[in-house]
């Protein structure tokens, strides 16, 4: 026991006074506290995880009992499901595009947005407008129409000289629209970046004008160090949501992934299996493969955080 | 020796905790109230508000008490898969062509060998109603209305514009062919290119037709295929060459979206499909321009002219409904009583029972567009003598509504990505493994 | 009193009349499509996919009756039963979350670790397989066609997101204002409601603009939990003006009708909390 605590001592980690009982309190107050969560973990997410888990080792048409197969669904899923690993690119594809794009989006605007300007309430609702709006079916047709071929993004272009694609007809640039979908959708991060942003203390600023700071030193050592837990929270919420992406999916090509499977996300091709072809096992096999990916993905990022990611706790 | 014990303790209510919610989570347990009839179906449009009217109509008639859960098309089957999943069925659901034998192989709907012709009267019902409600043997669907499957539909303001006057319902397949070419190319004259009709090669019920017109059904008897590899060949051929010289929409002219992308909307061809007659209704909202319907056309010359007349929905009484009586006597209400038909209108199509049909169309207060749905049914009941083979269970892979794999295999062909040969060979393989 | 505004201070006047004229521009590509929605939603139903510009032929107001009064009852109704659950989640995830968050962020305790990297991996099983055995749960306890399957989990900290969200907010406090507040004999939930608490205010700001966001637009978990007419929330009665079949008369310019009129709201609730998000933290928070 004071082994332990002598071991994390010399790791320079703050600690508690070392006493037993010191330590047995803690332990009973975090659990004590944890109780609301720890219910809901156990009953609400953790008993639906292993049963999902069990079922896609099953055959499971949500209509009749569910049917042990093994390892079938997996085997299908790997070795003879052509549209698997077309869904799974185009996913990935998204995810690494739009997660990016969105982020410095939202981290640009929000550093705008801080600031006394006329208006800045009105300017920040408008610029996260299109957030509210969610899986509307509304949007959805609006931004069909707006990458139509003879849309108005294409118009936009052939005044630049460019020949716009035909967006939403042609496989090669279907996912586009989806990835400008999202970037359009910043709003979210944006007000976590402006929470962030609120959140450092004004007298840091002053200590750095003090020492003669100009703006952009300021901003590269004063705000960028200090807003990385944030920023690497936006990054990895976005993946872990991203790889996840249904709605958006879903309206833009009416819950077909058309044109031939560009905007079959991993998750629509998911639901379109456990929903509409009574391959629910299937589609648990394929939640679970999901999770293995965004789980060592995320994983990865919390091991390279040590490097990049402030922690004022060290 | 707290901690030891409170971790015991946690393990072990821990587990527990697990194993029972594990297990009651795998399967439903207790039995549903009993009660009001809970009756579920999709709509949109007036359509929902039609049902409820002819619910409420009965309510009032029987005194038997109605639980409404009409919904929206979307999440209609996820709400329904669930509620089956969860144990607690609507008494009476609604069904459709894509999922009905799966939901009756599964075992999930009462069989009603014992209320059709009993309670449920069948003696005025067109053949074509009668037809549709087995399965293998046993009856399990009442059919809530009748209509055309599919319903080509052409603008008739635009071929009136370019000088072609009511096409021939008796047309053959070659001057289909014709027509469309000719449509195209006086329309693209005036400078906007335009074609002759949507690409329908990705269309199940229209492939049916195809088929049909060719003597032979979609599925057999025994639930495998009714055509053949090289009647499919010709299909995807057809309208490979279709979109080649112009006939038929090519993919990159295509507007994404459902019916309001449609070309008969958007002005880029005239003729389209619907999935039934009642489609009718949502183009003609969308347009202000005239639209009619026509056959699909005969196959040849020689051959005769083939149209399917068919149920679009069917309502069911679930398994394990404990209200199965005054679930049949809802139905024989919506299938047999003139206040359900003038509740309901035109909303799940023709009446099936032939009187009332005829009352209805002598009575003379039918909009325009439902004074065409019923003159395209009336028209077509002649030439619908061969009964339909209810899409067998595993069939939503293939020709289900969530992108099926002859659409899928369609677009392939389309963009270039495969040849016709290799999409026959994946139809058929893929039919394999799923029925 | 609000904050002074940091950056504006030294950013010299071009440079910000240039970031200002920018974000004024954004603001075009930002409603645009909105725009759209609002100018659609004022032509007839048969003008809407025929007629392509902006403006309609002949404007009318007909959809927003007709999408108002189309369902049995008046949309109001769907606004109501959306914000009560909207407003009772806001409730149930600002107290679980932000407690759990501090448990996670603040205490050393046996496999913290091991539970913190569970939660996280709540997040990453797509709902659609979830919400199956969540859902039969929920009807072996009877609770369907309640709204107890939406609201409760909220309070049970079921939203990972928002705790992950408040653990790095409050990673961010300096902890020598828990020792300060310890030192004169303050237990951790004293901590926790002293000292972490009022510190957190721009994190709580931010759950409770998304918790009422995505509640208010969340689809699936209300489809299959809500069934009764008067049950009906926004983002169902929205799905039900949608025309998806075209198997009866269409209803798109209804729809979109009542979308932006949906938006008004959430965009009141934005705009009332962002303006709470103006206020930081005080600086020297040694004095509490």
């Amino acid at each position: 026991m004071t082994q332990e605590l002598g071991a994390e001592k010399s790791q320079g980690k703050s600690l508690w006074v070392t006493a037993r009982d010191k330590r047995a309190q803690t332990n009973g107050a975090a659990y004590a506290m944890l109780t609301p969560w720890l219910i809901g973990f156990f009953c609400l997410t953790a008993i639906p995880m292993l049963a999902s888990l069990y079922l896609s080792f099953t055959d499971y048409s949500l209509l009749s009992p569910p049917e042990w197969v093994g390892l079938e669904n997996y085997q299908y899923m790997f070795n003879g499901d052509y549209r698997f690993w077309p869904a799974l690119n185009v996913t990935v594809f998204y995810v690494f595009v739009s997660v990016p794009l969105a982020t410095v989006i939202a981290l640009l605007v929000a550093l705008g947005l801080n600031r006394q300007l006329r208006g800045v309430g009105i300017l920040r609702s408008v610029y996260y407008l299109p957030s509210l709006l969610g899986g509307s079916v509304a949007v959805a047709i609006m931004w069909r129409e707006l990458f139509d071929q003879n849309g108005l993004v294409n118009n936009v272009l052939g005044f630049f000289g460019i020949a716009g694609p035909a967006w939403l007809a042609v496989p090669n640039s279907a996912p586009w629209t989806l990835v400008f979908l999202h970037a359009w959708q910043f709003g979210s991060p944006m007000v976590i970046f402006l929470a962030a942003l609120k959140q450092i203390p004004a007298d840091l600023y002053e200590a750095a004008e003090l020492d003669g700071a100009n703006a952009v030193q300021k901003f590269f050592t004063l705000t960028l160090p200090l807003i990385t837990p944030i920023i690497f929270f936006n990054v990895v919420m976005q993946m872990i949501v991203s790889f996840q992406a249904f709605t958006p999916a879903f309206v833009i090509s009416n819950g077909t992934g058309a044109p031939l499977d560009s905007t079959l996300f991993y998750t629509l091709y998911l639901y379109i299996e456990g929903f509409g072809n009574f391959h629910m096992g299937y589609a648990a096999a394929m939640a679970w493969v999901l999770l293995a990916i965004i789980a060592a993905l995320t994983g990865f990022a919390f091991l390279t955080a040590r490097f990049w990611v402030f922690n004022p706790d060290d | 020796m707290t901690r030891i014990n409170k971790r015991q303790f946690l393990k072990f209510s821990g587990s527990a905790i697990a194993a029972g919610a594990l297990a009651s989570v795998l399967g439903p347990i207790g039995a549903r109230a009993a009660g009001s009839l809970t009756v579920a179906w999709w709509g949109e449009g007036d359509q929902n508000k039609r049902t409820a009217d002819a619910m409420t109509a009965f309510a009032k008639n029987s005194g038997i008490s109605i639980d409404p859960q009409g919904t929206n098309f979307n999440g209609y089957f996820d709400r329904l898969a669930t509620q089956i999943a969860g144990g607690n069925a609507p008494d009476v659901f609604q069904v459709y062509l894509a999922s009905m034998a799966e939901y009756a192989k599964r075992g999930t709907l009462a069989p009603l060998d014992d209320y059709l012709g009993k309670t449920i009267d069948t003696t005025d019902w067109e053949d074509a109603a009668i037809n549709s409600v087995s399965l293998d043997g046993t009856k399990f669907f009442v059919p809530l209305g009748l209509s055309t499957q599919p319903a080509i539909i052409y603008d008739k303001t635009v071929f009136d514009s370019v000088g072609v006057t009511d096409l021939n319902p008796n047309w053959t397949l070659d001057e289909f062919k014709e027509t469309c070419l000719n449509v195209a190319k006086a329309l693209s004259a005036s400078g906007k290119k335009a074609y002759g009709c949507n690409d329908l090669g990705g269309q199940q019920t229209v492939l049916e037709a195809f088929v049909r017109s060719k003597g032979k059904n979609m599925f057999a008897e025994d639930g495998g295929l009714g055509f053949t590899k090289d009647d499919l060949a010709e299909w995807y051929t057809l309208w490979d060459e279709a979109r080649g010289n112009g006939m038929a929409v090519p993919p990159e002219a295509r507007k994404q979206g459902g019916f309001e992308a449609s070309p008969i909307i958007t002005g880029t061809a005239p003729i389209v499909q619907a999935a039934s007659a009642k489609g009718l209704q949502g183009y003609q909202s969308l347009t202000k321009n005239d639209l009619n319907f026509n056959p699909w056309p005969r196959y040849s010359k020689d051959d005769e002219r083939v149209e399917l007349v068919t149920p679009i929905e069917w309502m069911v009484i679930s398994a394990n409904s404990d209200q199965k009586d005054e679930a049949a006597e809802l139905l024989n209400f919506l299938t047999n009583d003139a206040a359900a038909i003038a509740a309901m209108g035109i909303s799940h199509g023709v009446p099936v029972n032939k009187k009332l049909r005829q009352q209805v169309m002598d009575a003379g207060k039918l909009s325009d567009v439902e004074r065409k749905i019923y003159q395209n049914t009336a028209d077509a009941l002649p030439y619908s003598t061969r009964p339909r083979v209810i899409y067998p269970a595993g069939s939503a892979p293939l020709v289900g509504p969530t992108t099926p794999l002859i659409n899928l295999l369609n677009d392939q062909i389309a963009f270039k990505q495969i040849d016709v040969k290799t999409a026959v060979d994946r139809f058929f393989s893929e039919a394999d493994r799923n029925l | 009193m609000t904050s002074p505004s940091l950056e504006s201070r030294t950013t010299s006047e071009a440079g910000s009349k240039i970031i200002y004229a920018v974000l004024i521009a954004g603001v075009v590509v930002m409603l645009y499509p909105l725009v759209w929605m609002f100018m659609s939603s004022l032509k007839p139903e048969d003008e809407i996919f025929t007629n392509l510009s902006l403006v309609p032929s002949q404007a009318t107001l007909e959809n927003y009756p007709k999408g108002w009064n189309f369902l049995n009852a008046p949309f109001s109704l769907y606004f109501i039963n959306s914000f009560i659950i909207a407003a009772l989640a806001i409730v149930g995830n600002l107290l679980s979350c932000s407690i759990t968050a501090y448990v996670f962020a603040r205490l050393k305790f046996r496999w913290r670790n091991v539970w913190f990297a569970l939660m996280l991996m709540g997040l990453m099983l797509p709902q659609h397989v979830t919400i199956i055995p969540q859902y039969i749960l929920f009807n072996n306890a009877h609770l369907v066609n309640t709204i107890v399957p939406l609201i409760l989990p909220k309070f049970l900290a079921v939203d990972s997101f928002f705790i992950f969200l408040m653990v790095q907010f409050i990673r961010a406090i300096p902890r020598e204002l828990d020792e300060a507040a310890t030192v004169d004999g303050a237990g951790p939930f004293r901590v926790f409601v002293d000292v972490i608490l009022p510190l957190c205010k721009p994190a709580l700001i931010t759950v409770s603009i998304f918790t009422f966001v995505w509640t208010w637009n969340d689809f699936f978990s209300q489809l299959l939990y809500l069934t009764s007419g008067e049950k009906l929330t926004v983002p169902l009665a929205l799905r039900m003006l949608s025309s998806s079949t075209g198997e009866s008369t269409s209803t798109w310019g209804a729809l979109f009708a009542m979308s932006c009129l949906s938006i008004i709201p959430l965009l009141l609730i934005f705009f009332f909390f962002q303006r709470r998000l103006v206020e930081g933290i005080a600086t020297t928070g040694l004095k509490g």
